[in-house]
């Protein structure tokens, strides 16, 4: 076809012409460095004897509606040691589910997001995040309310919370000095009161002298010739003739001490010789700064021991496991759902409700076509 | 409880199990399901029992994952990758069928009662979840006889290849033997060894005489080898039949040809209708002494009285000649023609005239009988047993059924059946030999066979289905496999791989009788009768007699 040969020959044409550029951040709240190929070191079996939990969520909705959303929040966690699953001390539940429901309002002109939470099971209302925490203005969230993506970025609040709320826990009940917890993803906040939650977990990892940690599956980040950061550093491997198995490329930034919202020292690692790729890494800053670099390079390395799995070789199986029991699947969406809508049926709001469902489905049966 | 794995679907006749890393599903083995739903009910024990048909590897990780992993070791890339968890991503699971379930009642209310067992078919799933665990001695206690005097003692329970020997398995002396057994497989599986066990057995039992057809001549025993003459009953239980004259373990084995009928030779050794319409009409006329008759040949104008065929009669003279080895000679001190017999074992004169009575007599005092067959021919052997058969079924279909009652049951066991009970066998010739007839009626009068054979398929279908009783053992060929599952009494056709599979002396008890097919280990007979032996209670030693003096 023409076009997209045509298309292909831009993108080819675009990709040579730019350089690798320097890691880019559109705010002042970070401190970047320049790309240099002295910043690779080379990662090795730990031997460390330290424990790492592994934390993941995941949320699927089981009623949209463009004014509302209820859904199906999970988290899980699991803890490993020396390569072997670690068996859970406190009693804290591994896997914790609950519903939740998300609306706008408009009140004085405003529009605000509230979300109602109700846990599956009593004994995990003591992980779950305040109510009153997920009430929130439409504009300081800087959503586009009334659209499925805002309300999807919403809804997802109460899911976020409750993950750095069972980290706190996890790390309060299960983890000790020296030992590790990884989350998926960055480190960063992503809603108004979110930081409350993440203030709590770091300053629990402080007290307990647990290293907090996060993992990107993707990376966003960019160098300043818009170029992905993540391949350009992988491009520099190739450039500086980078012979490493297992590298660790430290430091891509640190965010300043105003900043708020994110509060970490970003690297890039790839974990194993066969990984696909690298993955954006970061250490809670205020950790990271007390630590040398043979101790920050331990952590990377006590993770890198975990990245063997052949089913995705270079990510930690860790993550690989949480992702598996944190996903919420389309298959048991269908109990809830009809549990639900059945439930809406015998109060007699069925008629009201479907309407709205099908607002939002008609895209799903589109597609289909 | 050791778990050995857990339910995790499937349906009854493919119940799917994930098998606990190490635990090593065995085909064949039995395992236990215990349910919890009856569980509140403690005096009540409720459970299922399943046998592993089928075992398969299973990963959570694709195909192509494996074949990289595979390749990069096996080509020396020193991958630096595996399986974190291998135990979780990389599984075995093992299919079953459920084969009983069984309800204990132990009622506390009952105390002086034994447990109640009732067992069914299986009609639901076991508990969805549920963990299994390895089958153990106090599960199959229904299995035990309630009067092992009645029974008769097959091997030790097998699950897989573990023999649990503190599980016997029997089946019913009497509803058994009548109901015909089949043993089939081939060659070194075991049937020899079984057979003697049961043998063995059967003289511990009361209720049943045996005819044993022994063409190898290894029921017995001698020196060398052990055998039933080993029995501590042997006096009182025991007979053994020889032709040769030189064994002195062995009563001389010689029928008097006045005591041959001419339906003894029905089905049996090949004569046309009119050569057994001649036997009739020389038995008509010349009664006990017929054969003889037969033998001197007759002139055409008597040929002619008794209308029979010339020619005829010449065939029939010759085959008697050489089936039973009698020939007629004329001399001038005979001219009329003198008998002469070739071998020990048909004669004439007065010899032999009871031994055909003796033997019955001693199967109806529930004796075992052997006759070693191994010097004879196999017209020979199959009509000996042929003349005995018939007689002993005449005996008992003219009894009453009071008469009956008290009567032993007679069970015949016959090596490589289809001789006698293979299609051919019953359909040339104009057809039907004793054998067959006992396997048709012979349980209408406490009459049945033990059959022996490498062929199952090639005897007709309703025969087999009449063989109640199937102890199957390892077979190769899988026609032989679908001819006995096809018949078999309970639900075999998931069994053809275990069948297979099956090493020497491991087997399969497919019965009426039994309430599922029973997979049992008959132990070495030599070894048995060891540990049989040194059982039994010594008798007190006798002190010496002590001498008064003074």
């Amino acid at each position: 076809m023409k076009s997209i040969k045509e298309i292909a020959e831009i993108l080819s044409l675009d990709l040579s012409e730019r350089e690798l550029g320097d890691p880019y951040f559109s705010d002042s709240d970070y401190q970047s460095y320049p790309l240099n190929k002295k910043n690779f070191h080379q990662i090795n079996s730990a031997n460390s004897n330290r424990k790492i939990a592994f934390v993941d969520g995941g949320n699927q909705e089981i009623l949209p509606s463009p004014i509302y959303s209820v859904q199906l929040n999970r988290i899980y966690f699991s803890i490993f040691k020396n390569n072997k699953r670690f068996l859970l001390q406190s009693g804290i539940p591994q896997r914790i589910d609950f519903l939740s429901y998300t609306s706008s309002k408009l009140e004085d002109k405003n529009i605000f997001f509230e979300t109602k939470i109700r846990p599956v099971k009593d004994k995990f209302n003591e992980f779950l995040p305040d109510e009153r925490d997920l009430y929130t203005k439409a504009r300081e969230e800087n959503v586009d309310a009334g659209t499925q993506a805002g309300m999807d970025r919403m809804a997802s609040m109460a899911r976020r919370f409750a993950e750095w709320k069972i980290a706190e826990k996890v790390i309060d009940l299960e983890l000790e000095s020296g030992d590790i917890i990884l989350r998926d993803g960055s480190l960063q906040t992503g809603h108004q009161n979110e930081y409350k939650y993440v203030e709590k977990a770091f300053r629990k990892a402080m007290e307990k002298d647990v290293i907090f940690t996060g993992l990107s599956k993707t990376c966003r980040l960019t160098t300043d010739t818009q170029v992905s950061l993540i391949d350009s550093i992988q491009r520099l491997v190739e450039d500086s003739n980078i012979k490493y198995d297992k590298w660790c490329y430290y430091p891509v930034a640190r965010s300043k001490e105003k900043n708020r919202e994110h509060n970490a020292v970003i690297m890039v690692v790839k974990l194993n010789k066969h990984a696909h790729t690298a993955f954006r890494f970061e250490i809670f800053k205020e950790q990271a700064d007390t630590m040398s670099e043979k101790e920050i390079f331990e952590i990377v390395s006590c993770i890198a021991d975990y990245s063997r799995d052949i089913k995705v070789p270079g990510y930690p199986y860790g993550l690989i496991e949480a992702d598996l029991w944190a996903r919420v699947k389309n298959e048991e969406m269908e109990g809830y759902k009809t549990k639900l809508y059945s439930e809406l049926s015998r109060m007699g709001l069925w008629s009201r409700t479907n309407p709205l469902i099908k607002i939002i489905n008609t895209h799903e049966k589109l597609d289909g076509q | 409880m050791n778990k050995r794995g857990q339910i995790i679907g499937g349906g009854l006749k493919d119940i799917i199990i994930r098998e606990k890393t190490g635990e090593n599903l065995e085909l064949g083995e039995l395992l236990i399901v215990e349910s919890a739903s009856k569980a509140a009910n403690k005096n009540i024990r409720d459970y299922s029992i399943l046998q592993i048909k089928d075992i398969e590897y299973r990963s959570q990780a694709p195909q192509s994952t494996h074949e990289l992993l595979s390749g990069m070791e096996l080509e020396g890339y020193n991958p630096d990758l595996g399986f974190m968890e291998p135990e979780l991503t990389n599984y075995v699971l093992g299919r079953a069928k459920s084969l009983l379930h069984v309800q204990e009642n132990n009622n506390e209310n009952e105390k002086d009662k034994k447990p109640g067992y009732i067992t069914k078919s299986p009609k639901r799933l076991p508990d969805f979840f549920s963990p299994i665990r390895s089958i153990e001695k106090s599960d199959l206690k229904f299995l035990e006889p309630e009067n092992i005097e009645n029974s008769i003692y097959l091997g030790d329970l097998r699950s897989g290849s573990t023999t649990k020997e503190d599980v016997k398995v029997y089946i019913d002396l009497i509803k058994s033997l009548t109901h015909h057994i089949l043993i089939p497989a081939t060659t070194g599986r075991g049937k020899s060894n079984l057979v003697r066990v049961m043998l063995w057995s059967i003289l511990d039992s009361e209720g049943a005489g045996i005819l044993v057809l022994d063409p190898h001549n290894e029921y017995y025993g001698d020196n060398v080898r052990k055998g039933l003459r080993n029995h501590p009953k042997k006096d009182e239980k025991l007979e053994y039949y020889s032709p040769d004259s030189n064994n002195e373990s062995a009563q001389t084995l010689a029928i008097n040809i006045k005591k041959i009928r001419p339906n003894h030779f029905s089905g049996i050794g090949g004569f046309s209708s009119a050569q057994k319409e001649a036997m009739r009409m020389f038995y008509n006329k010349y009664g006990e002494n017929w054969i003889k008759e037969v033998a001197k040949g007759k002139d055409k104008q008597t040929l002619k009285m008794l209308g029979i065929n010339e020619t005829t009669a010449d065939v029939l003279k010759r085959k008697i000649e050489t089936k039973l080895g009698i020939c007629s000679i004329s001399d001038i001190y005979y001219p009329d023609g003198k008998c002469t017999y070739k071998s020990n074992l048909f004669i004439g004169g007065d010899s032999g005239l009871s031994t055909i009575n003796d033997i019955i007599e001693a199967l109806e005092n529930g004796k075992i009988v052997i006759i070693d067959s191994s010097k004879l021919s196999d017209f020979e052997e199959l009509f000996v047993g042929s003349i005995i058969s018939s007689n002993i079924f005449n005996r008992y279909k003219r009894y009453n059924s009071v008469d009956l009652k008290s009567k032993p049951v007679i069970s015949i066991v016959i090596e490589e059946a289809p001789r006698v009970l293979g299609k051919d066998a019953l359909e040339s010739h104009g057809g039907n030999n004793i054998y067959g007839t006992i396997a048709r009626e012979g349980r209408k009068f406490k009459i049945g066979l033990i059959a022996i054979t490498q062929l199952s398929s090639v005897i007709p279908r309703p025969i087999l289905a009449n063989m109640n009783t199937k102890i199957i053992l390892g077979n190769e060929m899988s026609l032989e496999r679908s001819a006995i599952i096809d018949s078999a009494s309970q639900d075999l056709s998931d069994d053809n791989r275990i069948i297979a599979s099956l090493d020497k002396g491991e087997a399969i008890v497919s019965s009426v009788f039994t309430r599922f097919a029973i997979p049992i280990y008959t132990p070495e007979f030599e070894k048995f009768v060891d540990e049989y032996i040194q059982k039994m209670p010594k008798e007190p030693e006798i002190e010496g007699e002590t001498e008064l003096i003074g």
